[in-house]
């Protein structure tokens, strides 16, 4: 008996101390210092929204893929994204979008991600169905912002530093 | 904060005043004229304006120790008495405003007193008061659009006995005031105190206390047999308290009732030096002075008893001033030239902060912000409970100009034409700030910092033309005609005021682009660079007529005034707070005014009458067109009507006066949906004059006529001012 309640007991210790540690990993997690950008490449093309209010139509939209030191894994940031006719412009970044290099084509993936925005964590728009590809200076992308399809087309840019 | 006391102490008791001798000891004739301080080269009965004169008598029997008693006295004239010192509201002949620059220059024994904020004082020492209506840029400058009043004071070449009054009524008013003449020295004091007539039913307390003190000191000396020279000081220290404002809604007229301060501080200080030469052939003037302001005033600027938000405007100002005339020393010469250079130097510091509090926050910026911005993105939330934004200026002004006017005397005509050439500048350092803590809840869950900051410089420069044509004809001994074409200019300036809706505009946009959210149209109305307001310039042409006699005297004229660029003031664009002045288009004045007296023996009557039609020609504010409708706060007719008689009683004499004062009706607002009746008021004096002495008993507003004395605007609230009530007091003055 005594030697059940010492496995039980070791076991809910380990249970806990896992929790624990995903909890101090998962707070490791959000106050790690976020993954270092070694790169950004900027782009400008036509951001198109379909919300249920309208169509919201966006030329000259810019956006950037940031990549990390991680080789499999980039954000893209929206700036001044118009998701809606009536909704004021945000900045958004879409993190842990998977890149997979296969010759000439990146190809840009991501099943679901949180993005950010306003400096926190934006549920309301929960992206889906992420799926694009940069190849050369073009880059494309389709997704959902939430319940908002919404396309990406465009064509790299120079930004001075 | 200095105390009262010892703000007292640093007033300089070096009353050392200068004017133009009524009876100079001189071999050079003076003309013989009713002795004034104007510039004119002629006697005031041929001078080709329309022209008021009070003597010292009128002046104390009115009670007329500020500039307000004159409303009505003055055809044309309404200077409505409410709030503090600081806001001397002038309208005259349909022009004026109620912020900034005048349409009224004043003059003290020839000193033009730069800032309106000095204007209102007491004026224990006044001798004769003389207005000048219709423009008088050529002579006089920036800020005589509408006319010209000029003070003489007391003055150590009068054959003036010394004075000691005491005066006390309702409200707890009280005054004291005492003159006199020792050597080369004239000397004024004055102190002035009310309880104060309107309750605050908020605090429980009067709101519209007033203590003050004035001192003028006069020196002159007559140096051999050409040169007099004058010195003058004036100063005076105030403390009074806040506008007595009360809310108006749904035609239900509510009493004050406040929760912020409302007070106002001022001292105030004007130095003079007057050189007259006389020359074989020309006689110069120079006349230089240096003036100083310093005033605090805070104001509950929502007016009601709700934290809202609140003004705070302090000043520190000084300015130098200096004049040179040259006209010839023989003043029976047909031809009468006068040539002169004016100019000044102003640098002015101010600190405006605004104080928004809880309710301000939530209500002024929180949810016109949160009105835009859609429920997916979230809900604005600052932490402050008070946020002020604090705004500092530095104004430097200054002005140049050059003028002549020459007068040919033919007999029965009388001919003057003027020029003057005016410049004036202005540069204004700005440095506007403010920071708040906000967050999008829900998807922020800590508040951030986010601070603003607005600096910069803006500067002017305005050149006038004011020339000045005129013809006057001497029909007989008693009758005159006269015709004149004018143009006058007030001075523009800085929409100061502004700043904090500059500011909280930019702090919304900061706060927005802070979190990345770009609304589609930025709160933004106006930047520094349009804060900035051009003079208002206006054409007069009149007619006159001037009849007088031995006991009697009639004078009238009619008047057509055309007005550019006009100044109002008005709510930056999209907001319900804030003022700004300006440069609304077009207007035209013109009116008829009229003046007659008649003093056979022992009795006394007058009837002073102007009617006015002042309405915008050209004004379209974005929204509306205002074009056709009349100006506001300009009253359509003033009256003055009063009688008196000097009853002999056993050798002393019973003074006996009444007078009606009317005015309107008003219209409150450009669209003209507020309205306000023409309105008489009753008052009267009883004096028993004894040798050496008097003691008499006066009352204003005995009628009780109530009423408002003003209106505004804010947050989409309107306010009344009332009407002072009905008045009375008693007061003693010897002669000793």
């Amino acid at each position: 008996m005594k030697k059940s309640i010492f496995y039980a007991l070791a076991l809910m210790a380990a249970v806990v101390s896992c929790d624990k540690l995903e909890t101090e990993n998962e707070e490791e997690k959000k106050n790690e210092p976020a993954v270092g950008v070694v790169d950004t490449v900027f782009y400008s093309g036509t951001l198109v929204a379909e919300a249920s209010s309208g169509t919201a139509t966006t030329p000259d939209t810019r956006i950037s893929v940031n990549y990390t030191d991680k080789a499999d894994s980039v954000s893209i940031s929206i700036y001044q994204a118009k998701l809606a006719q009536r909704m004021p412009a945000m900045d958004i970044i879409i993190p842990n979008v998977t890149l997979t290099r296969n010759g000439g084509v990146d190809a840009i993936t991501s099943a679901s991600s949180v993005p950010l925005a306003m400096g926190s964590e934006f549920p309301g728009y929960t992206v889906t169905e992420f799926a694009g590809q940069i190849e050369g200076d073009s880059i494309r992308f389709s997704l959902k912002f939430g319940k908002t399809p919404t396309s990406f087309s465009g064509k790299r840019i120079q930004v001075a530093e | 904060m200095r105390t009262f006391a010892a703000e007292m102490k640093t007033v300089l008791l070096i009353p050392l005043f200068f004017t133009v001798p009524a009876e100079p000891e001189m071999p050079v004739e003076l003309p013989s004229v009713t002795v004034t301080a104007l510039k004119e080269q002629v006697e005031t009965d041929r001078i080709a304006s329309a022209v008021s004169a009070f003597s010292y008598e009128t002046i104390k029997r009115n009670g007329t120790y500020r500039e307000q008693s004159l409303s009505q006295m003055v055809p044309g004239l309404h200077i409505p008495e409410y709030g503090a010192s600081l806001t001397s509201t002038i309208y005259l002949r349909g022009l004026g405003s109620r912020m900034e620059n005048p349409v009224m220059g004043l003059y003290i024994d020839g000193i033009p007193v730069l800032d309106k904020n000095a204007y209102d004082f007491d004026w224990e020492g006044v001798r004769n008061v003389t207005m000048l209506r219709g423009p008088q840029g050529t002579l006089y400058g920036r800020n005589s659009m509408g006319g010209v009043l000029s003070l003489r004071t007391l003055s150590p070449s009068e054959d003036a006995a010394p004075e000691v009054s005491v005066e006390y009524g309702t409200a707890g008013t009280m005054r004291a005031g005492a003159q006199f003449v020792t050597g080369r020295n004239a000397l004024s004091l004055t102190y002035r105190h009310k309880d104060g007539y309107f309750r605050n039913e908020y605090k429980d307390e009067l709101c519209d206390p007033f203590d003050g003190l004035s001192m003028r000191w006069k020196w002159e000396l007559h140096s051999g047999e050409r040169l007099i020279v004058a010195n003058m000081l004036q100063a005076s220290l105030s403390r009074e308290g806040g506008f007595a404002y009360g809310l108006w809604t749904d035609s239900v007229q509510y009493p004050v009732s406040y929760n912020d301060e409302g007070s106002y501080r001022r001292l105030s200080v004007i130095e003079g030096v007057k050189l007259d030469y006389y020359g074989d052939r020309i006689k110069t003037d120079a006349i230089a002075s240096f003036q100083m302001l310093s005033d605090d005033m805070n104001m509950d600027q929502d007016y009601t008893s709700r934290p809202v938000f609140t003004l705070e405007q302090e000043q520190m100002s000084g300015a130098g001033t200096v004049e040179l005339n040259f006209r010839r020393t023989d003043s029976e010469a047909r031809w009468q030239p006068l040539t002169g250079l004016f100019a000044f130097y102003k640098g002015n510091r101010m600190k405006a902060p605004v104080i928004f509090k809880r309710d301000g926050i939530q209500t002024l910026m929180l949810d016109n912000a949160n009105r835009n911005i859609p429920d997916e993105i979230g809900e604005l939330a600052i932490s402050e409970s008070v946020m002020p934004v604090y705004s500092d200026f530095m104004i430097k002004s200054w002005n140049v100009a050059l003028f002549h006017e020459s007068v040919l005397d033919l007999d029965r005509w009388l001919l003057a034409a003027g020029l003057r050439f005016d410049y004036e500048g202005a540069v204004m350092d700005y440095v506007s700030k403010t920071e708040l803590h906000y967050r999008m809840e829900p998807v922020m869950t800590d508040y951030k910092l986010v601070k603003v900051r607005y600096a910069g410089t803006e500067d002017h420069s305005h050149f006038e033309v004011l020339p000045k044509l005129s013809v006057l004809f001497r029909a007989t001994d008693a009758l005159s005609l006269y015709a004149t074409l004018s143009k006058g200019y007030r001075a523009g300036g800085f929409n100061t005021q502004i700043f904090s809706d500059i500011l909280q505009n930019k702090t919304m946009n900061a706060t927005m682009n802070d979190m990345g959210v770009y609304m589609d149209s930025p709160y933004m109305s106006v930047s520094a660079g349009n804060t900035e307001y051009d003079p208002e310039t206006a054409w007069n042409a009149e007619l006159g007529m001037r009849m007088a006699a031995d006991d009697w005297r009639v004078e009238a004229s009619a008047y057509y005034t055309d007005v550019r660029n006009q100044q109002l003031t008005v709510f930056p664009p999209g907001k319900s707070t804030g003022r700004m002045m300006t440069n609304a288009g077009r207007s035209r004045s013109y009116g008829v005014e009229a003046q007659l007296m008649w003093n056979p023996d022992r009795l006394r009557t007058h009837v002073t009458w102007a009617w006015c039609d002042a309405r915008f020609t050209d004004y379209n504010d974005g929204n509306n067109d205002y074009s056709g409708n009349r100006i506001p706060y300009v009253p359509e007719h003033t009256l003055h009507a009063g009688a008196g008689y000097s009853f002999p009683v056993g050798g002393r004499t019973l003074d006996v006066d009444c007078a009606l004062r009317g005015e309107g009706p008003f219209s409150w607002n450009e669209q003209g949906t507020r309205r306000e009746d023409f309105r008489l008021m009753l008052e009267s004096r009883v004096g028993l004059v004894m040798d050496g002495w008097e003691i008499y008993l006066r009352g204003e507003n005995l009628t009780g006529t109530g009423g408002s004395s003003f209106y505004f605007k804010s947050m989409g609230n309107e306010f009344f001012a009332p009407v002072k009530p009905r008045t009375i007091m008693t007061g003693i003055i010897f002669k000793l």
